[in-house]
């Protein structure tokens, strides 16, 4: 069910959100207007609420997606029935303890969610060291010099590079401090730019992959 | 009256927004307009879709593990959804299949939102919406993630977002997949995009995309104006270079500081 769909058209509702938006940024720009600091608070402490709420579809959303899993045994539907378990699990222990810092409640978070994710991500660490792989097929002049600039800041970093030659460093230091730099700020700014552009076409309603 | 230090942003924004209304104005007028160049990666997207469909696969969206928390995420993943909304509406209108996976709850409803806004413009609201709430924890969204690329063969997967670590592994799990890679983001970490994935958008094409590949006039009109803003800032860029050298810097530092 759409968020929007009960109102007949949606232009009220982005020119409320216009509204909402609009309010902080006067807040920023021009301070000391009385009202606007405090409906600059009251909007912030609503975003909060709303931001809660977003976990009640999402959760219903994800136990309906695995029990459904589950009940037609699909491929691999252990591991959705397992998430089913860790759920209702948990749920019930806070429920029974209605503490975050119980007993049981800590035990559960360590013998499973704080030893689980390291295990998790020692296996996936695999796939970001392959990654660097790709950028080294020199297939074209801009890949090459992407990859020769990688290798000389990679032994700015490494110890050996300094053992090899002492000019690594030194290049190294200077492709950190100026290009890379520089192209960071250049892409911070067009990026800033373009979001500005964005805002503008949401709040006049012409963002139509959005607000459809 | 304005805040302190702040004169400087409401001046870009009053400009940025004075250029894009005028370029806007303009091209209702007819009046001839410069061309636009439209990026490879949005070109492209029409036939990424036809691709999939023709190998009976499914596309998969993503826009990372961060949602509207901070600023420079929402604006980002707002690019990356708006861009889902245009996918997902030439998916509905030539009968594809498009999941998007998500890793915070009100990223969830931006992308129902999205996929939803696409049926309806492509004239089938009732297209089915198929977005997967998956984990709040950045691994355990990557390794499903991983798994879900695998277990049903993406044909297309598009990553338009603000990512921290997640690009590099759900791009290679793509790529193990099968799958053509379409990435963009607005920060540094296209450099970990360009390896992983075959097409890929720079910085404000990500604000573009959707916008381009709707086809409406005057959000092209639009982002001449942003380029005109560009080169009103270059210019100033290059004045203050020059002043710098001259010896102004401190009345430069002075100016931008108000």
């Amino acid at each position: 069910m759409s968020l929007l769909s009960i109102f007949k058209t949606r232009q009220p509702v982005i020119y409320i959100l216009a509204i909402c938006f609009a309010i902080p940024l006067i807040a920023m720009l021009f301070p000391g207007i009385p009202g606007v600091d405090s409906a600059t608070s009251t909007l912030t402490s609503w975003n909060t609420i709303i931001m809660g709420f977003t976990f009640i579809p999402a959760t219903l959303s994800l136990i309906i997606r695995n029990v459904k899993s589950v009940t037609t045994q699909k491929k691999g539907w252990i591991y959705e029935a397992w998430t089913l378990v860790v759920m209702v699990i948990t749920f019930g222990v806070y429920f029974a303890t209605q503490s975050i810092t119980s007993v049981e409640y800590t035990f559960l978070f360590d013998a499973i969610y704080a030893s689980s994710k390291p295990a998790v991500w020692g296996i996936i660490a695999m796939y970001m060291l392959i990654v660097p792989t790709y950028g080294f097929r020199l297939r074209n002049i801009e890949v090459a010099v992407f990859t020769i600039a990688c290798c000389l800041v990679a032994l700015m970093n490494a110890p050996i590079g300094a053992a090899i030659w002492s000019g690594f460093p030194a290049i190294g230091s200077w492709l950190v401090d100026w290009p890379y730099r520089g192209i960071n700020y250049l892409i911070s700014t067009l990026a800033s730019l373009g979001a500005l552009l964005m805002a503008l076409r949401i709040i006049r309603g012409r963002e139509r992959g959005l607000l459809g | 009256m304005v805040a302190e230090g702040k004169i400087n942003a409401l001046a870009i924004l009053v400009l940025t927004w004075a250029l894009i209304l005028y370029f806007q104005y303009r091209g209702k007028q007819g009046k001839k307009m410069p061309e636009l160049r439209i990026p490879a990666a949005v070109k492209v997207i029409p036939q990424l879709v036809g691709r999939a469909i023709e190998m009976d696969r499914p596309i998969h969206f993503t826009s990372g593990t961060t949602g509207l928390n901070y600023t420079f995420t929402t604006a980002t993943n707002a690019a990356g959804w708006s861009l889902l909304g245009y996918v997902s509406k030439i998916c509905a209108e030539l009968g594809g299949k498009i999941f998007a996976t998500c890793a915070r709850p009100d990223v969830y409803l931006m992308e129902s939102e999205a996929i939803r806004a696409g049926n309806v413009l492509a004239g089938k609201p009732d297209y089915p919406i198929d977005v997967r709430y998956i984990s709040p924890d950045a691994f355990a969204y990557q390794a499903a993630v991983i798994d879900m690329l695998k277990e049903e063969e993406v044909a297309v997967n598009v990553m338009v977002g603000f990512f921290y670590t997640e690009h590099l592994t759900i791009g290679h799990g793509a790529r193990e997949a099968g799958a053509i890679g379409l990435g963009g983001t607005t920060n540094m970490d296209i450099f970990g995009l360009i390896p992983t994935n075959d097409y890929y958008l720079l910085g404000p094409e990500n604000y573009a995309a959707g916008a381009l590949l709707s086809g409406d006039e005057e959000m092209k009109n639009s982002f001449i104006g942003q380029d005109a803003t560009i080169y009103v800032l270059l210019g100033i860029l290059i004045i203050g270079v020059l002043a710098a050298t001259a010896g102004y810097a401190e009345a430069i530092l002075d100016l931008i500081s108000m």
